[in-house]
């Protein structure tokens, strides 16, 4: 590593000129920006719009799209159901996402680590990265009937080991927790994918010169594992939160926000509103609402990292 | 690995010996532990696609049946899924590509160059992923409309392309600020331009990253429902609308449901299988520095 840098230095010190290409960057981030620029820019222009406006295209009285100022917004607000979802979202967020990355990194990690048999490994990683290749519909269904309280598998397996059983999906609090449960199931591969390509792309030098130094299994995964991976694990878990803050299908089979409205999510009432009382103006306010916090999410988690880590 | 030999003192040595071994034990319990948990419902899905559609959703299910590929012999004779299947695999494929060679190179200048304002650009790229999918599709029914993009294999190739493009250039950002730069230096000391050092040199170093995103966009375009609900109709229909024809408004066909999801799986874990040396081989540049 040490002669490429001085070689450099030399170069530099002799003024031999380094070719710099201007062109060359613009042409490589172009067509990305671009492609950003039109899936992004015109369908939120076009909500953001609809948001301040009173649209319910299937009512009687049909009426074109007409202002009403910050109206959808001012009732969202006040709307004891919207806020009841956006507490079940920090729940299931909050605790989901984090179980769901964790669990991700640490099944990675031990892959990489502790699995010695190639094919052993390419048939682990293969299978659990199979639940996200299951639609989300039929992954909820089947979980949906494996945690019925009566005949369930889960609640069968529970009274094995001599509890009674959970009343999974019939209250407030355990319908969200099988709702992670589910999600975890089927999305642990993402944050595993990202973990283990980052293992794998971390240089063996780096260990071995850790080795030599006589530093401790723990303190190389301390010391060189965490902070390499550490951007990598904060990306998986911003992607998951992101993906949390749609979540949609599964909640869709499994309680269908019951019972009553106890556990829908912002996504969820956004379609009740949208699609069930054709209420299109507050449907994208309330778009709008989710997708801010969404971002406000990320940018403080985003700081977090970077204030924490030293990458 | 050979840490502990060199240690002085062996009761030092014992006591981490044993704590490997108990962390060790511990890891593999994960492994173990998951795996279950994964392999029981999927269990379930494939015994329900070798039942006949009368068995298939009985509670509690029948543990032991006779197992039938009838479901299988129906889809596989089904040209409507045959065909959706070949649409799916080239759409997804052709998007897979597209999306790596539009955001692997984005996501190389904005982790080497220094780009004004970076840190809003990225955060734009992900704005892409934020709105939920409901919330953008009828704008794009109308765009689509407009542009005779409407129920078009390139149509949803652009979709899918627009709906892994953030996810590729930030985690490949990831990747590539993790790899020294040294190693381009190195070749531009030897007259090498930047997009030849970006070819020769950085791409294979990222190479675990690659395929790593490569496999979610895959997946995350696989199984992607909504924009083929909306954006097709026939040409370009995806097997996911196929999957979900079986589920009626009355009544569900689980058996053929089961059958179609299970199928669905199998060309996603031959690409998983095929790439995955691939997602181990990121260390070729380690041999680099130490030569």
């Amino acid at each position: 590593m040490s002669t490429t840098r001085d070689s450099l230095q030399e170069r530099i010190a002799v003024n031999i000129p380094i070719r710099r290409e201007k062109l060359t960057p613009l042409l490589l981030v172009g067509p990305a920006l671009v492609t950003v620029f039109l899936v992004t820019i015109g369908p939120m222009l076009w909500s953001l719009w609809l948001s301040f406006n009173r649209w319910t295209p299937s009512s009687i009285t049909y009426q074109e799209p007409t202002f009403n100022g910050i109206g959808n917004f001012a009732w969202l607000f006040t709307e004891g159901r919207f806020w009841d979802s956006a507490i079940n979202f920090v729940y299931y967020g909050g605790v989901g996402v984090t179980v769901q990355v964790l669990l991700g990194t640490a099944l990675a990690l031990a892959l990489y680590n502790y699995v010695e048999r190639r094919s052993v490994r390419i048939g682990l990683l293969t299978l659990f990265a199979v639940p996200m290749m299951i639609a989300p519909l039929v992954a909820g269904r089947i979980w949906q009937l494996l945690l019925l309280p009566g005949g369930g598998a889960v609640n069968g397996i529970l009274g094995m080991v001599g509890n009674s059983g959970l009343p999974w999906l019939q209250s407030r609090w355990l319908g969200l927790t099988a709702l992670m449960i589910a999600d975890t199931w089927q999305w642990v591969g993402l944050p595993l994918l990202i973990i283990y390509g980052g293992r794998a792309s971390i240089p063996d030098s780096m260990y071995e010169a850790a080795q030599v130094n006589g530093a401790s299994r723990w303190m190389q995964f301390r010391r060189i594992t965490l902070p390499q991976l550490q951007t990598l694990i904060a990306i998986a878990f911003i992607l998951r939160f992101m993906d949390a803050y749609k979540f949609f299908d599964k909640l869709f089979i499994i309680t269908r926000g019951g019972p009553g409205t106890q556990t829908e999510l912002p996504t969820f009432y956004t379609y009740i509103v949208g699609f069930s009382e054709f209420n299109i103006g507050r449907a994208a306010a309330l778009t709008w609402v989710i997708g801010l916090g969404s971002i406000l999410t990320m940018l403080l988690f985003w700081r977090f990292m970077n204030t924490e880590g030293s990458v | 690995m050979a840490t502990a030999d060199t240690e002085p003192g062996s009761s030092q040595r014992f006591e981490k010996g044993t704590r490997e071994t108990l962390v060790t034990v511990a890891r593999h319990a994960v492994l173990l532990t998951w795996s279950f948990l994964v392999l029981f419902p999927l269990y379930w899905l494939a015994s329900m696609s070798l039942k006949p559609s009368g068995q298939a959703n009985s509670l509690p299910p029948d543990w032991i049946f006779l197992p039938t590929v009838y479901n299988y012999l129906q889809l596989v004779q089904s040209s409507d899924f045959v065909t959706a299947f070949a649409n799916s695999l080239l759409m997804v494929g052709a998007s897979v590509v597209l999306v790596l060679l539009i955001g692997v190179p984005a996501a190389y200048v904005l982790s080497r160059y220094d780009i004004p304002k970076e840190r809003d650009v990225l955060v734009w790229i992900l704005s892409s992923r934020m709105l939920p999918p409901i919330a953008v599709v009828l704008p794009f029914f109308i765009i689509f409309q407009e542009f005779n993009l409407f129920d078009s294999k390139i149509g949803m190739v652009l979709m899918y392309v627009s709906i892994n493009l953030s996810l590729v250039v930030w985690v490949m950002k990831a990747f590539f600020d993790g790899i020294p730069e040294t190693l381009e230096e190195a070749a531009r000391v030897d007259g090498a331009t930047r997009f030849q050092g970006f070819l020769k040199i950085i791409l294979p170093a990222a190479k675990p990253g690659i395929f790593s995103v490569a496999i979610i966009s895959f997946i995350f375009a696989w199984i992607e429902l909504l924009f083929g609900l909306v954006l097709t109709s026939f040409n370009a229909v995806p097997v996911t609308l196929f999957v979900y024809s079986f589920i009626g408004s009355r009544s569900i066909e689980w058996s053929m449901l089961a059958a179609a999801s299970t199928a669905m799986i199998i060309p996603v874990a031959i690409f998983l299988i095929a790439v995955n040396k691939y997602l181990a081989a990121g260390l070729s540049f380690g041999v680099v520095i130490k030569e």
